[in-house]
């Protein structure tokens, strides 16, 4: 199991820069928009990162009850799953922007990181496909959920690298600008979304 | 040479800043579009860039928005030694001596993209919309506009303003439409063009491009604090009557709530206000400090004490430097045009 933990987390540390560019556009502007403090920046990353947990056990899982049954994931589920982000964002973006946002401004709850980071985690990206490759080899449930736990693990040293921008949130209008970015970043996901739907 | 020093003694002696500033920026603009135009034609036998690759061109606009992306690769470039890969530290070097000497005013002064805008702008004069205004959030676009193309260049390593939403690239040359991705690039282009460049501008009487787009703005508003050259406005003269509100091109001065104008950060001191103020109250000051009121040509002041006053440094560092700039393509872009029309 320790040899195991240790595949996970090397895979995890060498390709996490790879993760990071995939989680950036959508965590980025997000911490930048929120209000200022070390606790809060803590807080949002935090939750973004048990929803990327629990979308990646959701996978460890899956995959090992399934088995070889599961080798290919649904070619739609990565643009739905940018579709909902970007959804996600732009609402995020009028709730803090429109004077009367609507329904969107359900969209500025707490629990947003949360599903941010879900969404994130269920984009299938190279090094995530590289992970399932080997999770497809390994025949149980619980040797999975080790294996990816250790790659969500590696992965997570360099998402959580984003918290050394929080200080640029002491530019005055710079959470302004960040929640607009949050707009655009999820006009980009919507678009890439319906692409690889179309 | 001859043009920039005509320039500025338009504006010592008719004390109009912006408007003649206004003239040299446009022909800046046209001379650039005139000489990348014919050197694209010239070199390629078309206006198509052809690469299936766009890199980032040497641009300041490219450059801001893919910020992170130069950053990297000077990093590696220092490391490894291959000084030949140091070309954007040079660049880096011009824009600090740029930004010490002129900060935001490089916007209005020395940017030959700006010129286009500023150009359709003033087109319609009275016929445009007199009192245009956006509510405050939207002036921070560009900042978004920055962030967003900053991140996403980084993490796709490609200049992604450039090839998604740059309507500057008007003014060289354009991707060849080959692919469907590459015809909606091209779709963006012409929209963001018609819209950013040309009528926004020529319907609202305003610098869309500028003032609602470019990252450069936003990046240049950031670090241009760094630079002495202000507009203040005194509150003591100020009347209210929110003409400098209206005039401003690139929507640089907030009106909200009953107290006097706001010149928010993202001023980049083209002098409009200063020019439509009745009252005097806008003045170039540096850091904000008294400067004893604005001048007027003819007021009774000698010509040298003139020459020593905040607006006469800000006219010359922005004729020079723009000047210098404008050098090494306005002649060749005349050259060109003569030639064309001697055929």
């Amino acid at each position: 199991m320790k040899a195991l933990f240790a595949e996970g987390l090397a895979l995890g540390l060498s390709t996490g820069l790879y993760c990071l560019g995939a989680c950036a556009p959508f965590l980025v502007p997000y911490l930048l928009a929120e209000e200022t403090g070390w606790r809060r920046d803590l807080t949002v990353l935090g939750k973004f990162l048990i929803g990327r947990l629990a979308a990646y056990m959701l996978f460890a899982v899956v995959v090992g009850y399934l088995g070889a049954r599961a080798a290919t994931p649904p070619p739609w589920l990565t643009g739905v799953a940018f579709l909902l982000c970007g959804l996600a964002l732009i609402g995020y973006a009028v709730a803090r922007n429109a004077p009367r946002p609507g329904a969107c401004g359900r969209l500025a709850a707490p629990g947003m990181p949360l599903l941010m980071g879900f969404l994130a985690g269920i984009n299938i990206c190279p090094p995530f496909t590289a992970g399932l490759v080997r999770l497809l080899t390994l025949g149980s449930v619980g040797r999975c959920v080790v294996y990816f736990a250790a790659f969500y693990l590696g992965t997570t040293v360099y998402v959580a690298a984003t918290l050394l921008l929080a200080p640029l949130k002491a530019v005055p209008r710079l959470r302004a600008a960040a929640s607009i970015a949050c707009g655009l970043s999820g006009l980009w996901f919507a678009a890439m979304g319906l692409a690889a739907l179309r | 040479m001859g043009f920039t020093a005509a320039i500025a003694f338009l504006v010592m002696k008719t004390g109009r800043v912006s408007r003649w500033r206004a003239v040299f920026l446009v022909v800046m603009a046209w001379a650039f579009v005139v000489r990348f135009k014919a050197q694209a034609v010239g070199l390629k036998a078309g206006a198509f860039m052809t690469e299936p690759t766009q890199e980032v061109p040497y641009c300041h606009v490219a450059l801001s928005s893919t910020i992170l992306n130069a950053a990297y690769n000077q990093y590696l470039a220092l490391k490894s030694g291959a000084w030949r890969q140091w070309g954007p530290l040079s660049l880096g070097f011009l824009w600090l001596v740029f930004t010490l000497a002129l900060g935001q005013a490089w916007c209005s002064w020395v940017c030959y993209f700006g010129g286009l805008d500023e150009g359709f702008s003033r087109l319609l004069g009275r016929f445009r919309l007199r009192r245009f205004s956006l509510p405050p959030a939207v002036r921070d676009l560009p900042a978004g506009v920055l962030i967003f193309f900053a991140v996403i260049s980084m993490t796709s390593l490609t200049p992604m303003f450039c090839l998604w939403a740059c309507p500057i690239k008007l003014t060289t040359s354009f991707l060849d439409p080959v692919d469907a991705v590459r015809k909606a690039q091209t779709v963006i282009l012409v929209v963001m063009a018609a819209g950013t460049l040309v009528l926004g501008p020529l319907i609202t009487g305003k610098r869309v491009f500028c003032g609602l787009v470019c990252p450069f703005g936003a990046w240049q508003s950031l670090w241009g604090q760094v630079n002495p050259f202000r507009v203040t406005l005194d509150k003591e003269s100020c009347t209210r009557c929110r003409l400098c509100v209206w005039a401003c091109p690139t929507m640089a001065i907030e009106h909200g709530g009953p107290g006097h104008p706001r010149i928010i950060p993202y001023c980049n001191r083209c002098g409009e206000c200063v020019d439509v103020c009745p009252e005097g109250a806008i003045s170039f000051t540096l850091l904000g400090l008294p400067s004893g009121g604005q001048v007027v040509a003819g007021a009774g002041r000698s010509p040298l004490a003139e020459l020593w006053e905040v607006r006469s440094l800000l006219v010359f560092c922005g004729l020079v430097l723009g000047g210098a700039v404008g050098g090494v393509f306005v002649p060749d872009a005349l050259r060109t045009l003569a030639k064309a029309l001697l055929r």
